[in-house]
C-alpha cells in the first residue's frame, strides 16, 4: 500500500505492468520485428516498463495489501478494461462534483 | 418479474463483474421502484439494498472486506475490478436515492447517499493515493 495503482499518477506507481505494448521497446527503439515468443526477454526482464501507458489501472493488492510490481504476477500488474471503465464514471462525477 | 427468474438476478447478488452482472441488474431496475414508476419490481430493490448494505465497512459480512489499508476486497483475482466497479454502483445508487429522497435500511441502522458517496469516494481515493478531488 502507500502508492497508486494508476500508471504515472501519485510518487509510487506500478513500474513493471502484464501489458506488451508497455513492455516491450517501442518501433522508434527497436525497428526490428519483435516475434510473440520474442517478447519473454521483456517479460522476464528486471527493468521497469519502457512506455509509461499512463492512466491505466492495474489489478491491485488483496487482502494482505501486499504488491509484488512484478509481470508474472498478471493478475495484481495486468490492467484491464473492466477495471479500467467503471473508475471513469466515479472520475467523471468527482471532478463535476466535489 | 419473470425476467427475475430468467436473467437470475436474486441468485449471486453481490456480484458484478466480468463474468456475472446480477448486482448491476438489480441497482438499475431499482431506479424504476424509486422513481415510483414500478413498485412491482419491489424485489429487485431488495437484492440491490442487500447488496448496498454488503459493501458498507463496520458491517460484517462473508462476502466483502476490508484490508488493513481501506481497500475494499472480495475473492477471485483482479482485486480492482471489485474496488472500481461496487464502488461505481455506490455512487449510482446513491444519486437514485438522492434523488427519491430515500435511504437504505441496514439492519439496526440506516444508509444515507451521503454515505455511499464517501464510501466510493475513499475507495477511488485509496486507488491512486493522492487526494484527486
Amino acid at each position: 500500500m502507500k502508492m497508486s495503482y494508476m500508471v504515472g499518477y501519485g510518487s509510487r506507481f506500478p513500474q513493471k505492468i502484464h501489458h506488451r505494448g508497455s513492455s516491450v521497446p517501442s518501433v522508434v527503439d527497436h525497428p526490428d520485428r519483435i516475434g510473440c515468443k520474442d517478447g519473454s526477454r521483456y517479460f522476464f526482464s528486471n527493468n521497469p516498463n519502457p512506455n509509461l501507458l499512463i492512466g491505466a489501472v492495474v489489478g491491485g493488492p488483496n487482502i494482505t495489501d501486499d504488491f509484488p510490481d512484478s509481470r508474472p504476477y498478471f493478475q495484481l500488474t495486468e490492467p484491464t478494461t473492466y477495471i479500467n471503465a467503471p473508475l471513469l464514471g466515479l472520475l467523471g462525477y468527482f471532478s463535476a462534483h466535489y | 418479474m419473470k425476467n427475475q427468474v430468467i436473467l437470475r438476478a436474486g441468485d449471486t447478488i453481490h456480484e458484478f463483474g466480468w463474468d456475472n452482472k446480477h448486482a448491476g441488474i438489480n441497482v438499475l431496475v431499482s431506479k424504476m421502484v424509486l422513481m415510483g414508476k414500478a413498485e412491482y419490481f419491489q424485489s429487485f430493490k431488495q437484492n440491490a439494498d442487500e447488496f448496498i448494505c454488503s459493501l458498507l465497512p463496520g458491517i460484517s459480512h462473508p462476502q466483502v472486506q476490508y484490508s488493513q489499508g481501506g481497500l475494499l476486497v472480495k475473492s477471485g483475482g483482479s482485486n480492482m475490478q471489485h474496488v472500481t466497479s461496487l464502488s461505481f454502483l455506490l455512487l449510482t445508487y446513491s444519486n437514485y436515492l438522492s434523488h427519491a429522497n430515500k435511504v437504505v435500511p441496514c439492519g439496526e441502522f440506516t444508509a444515507s447517499p451521503a454515505l455511499l458517496r464517501q464510501v466510493a469516494k475513499r475507495q477511488v481515493t485509496k486507488l491512486t493515493n493522492i487526494p484527486l478531488f
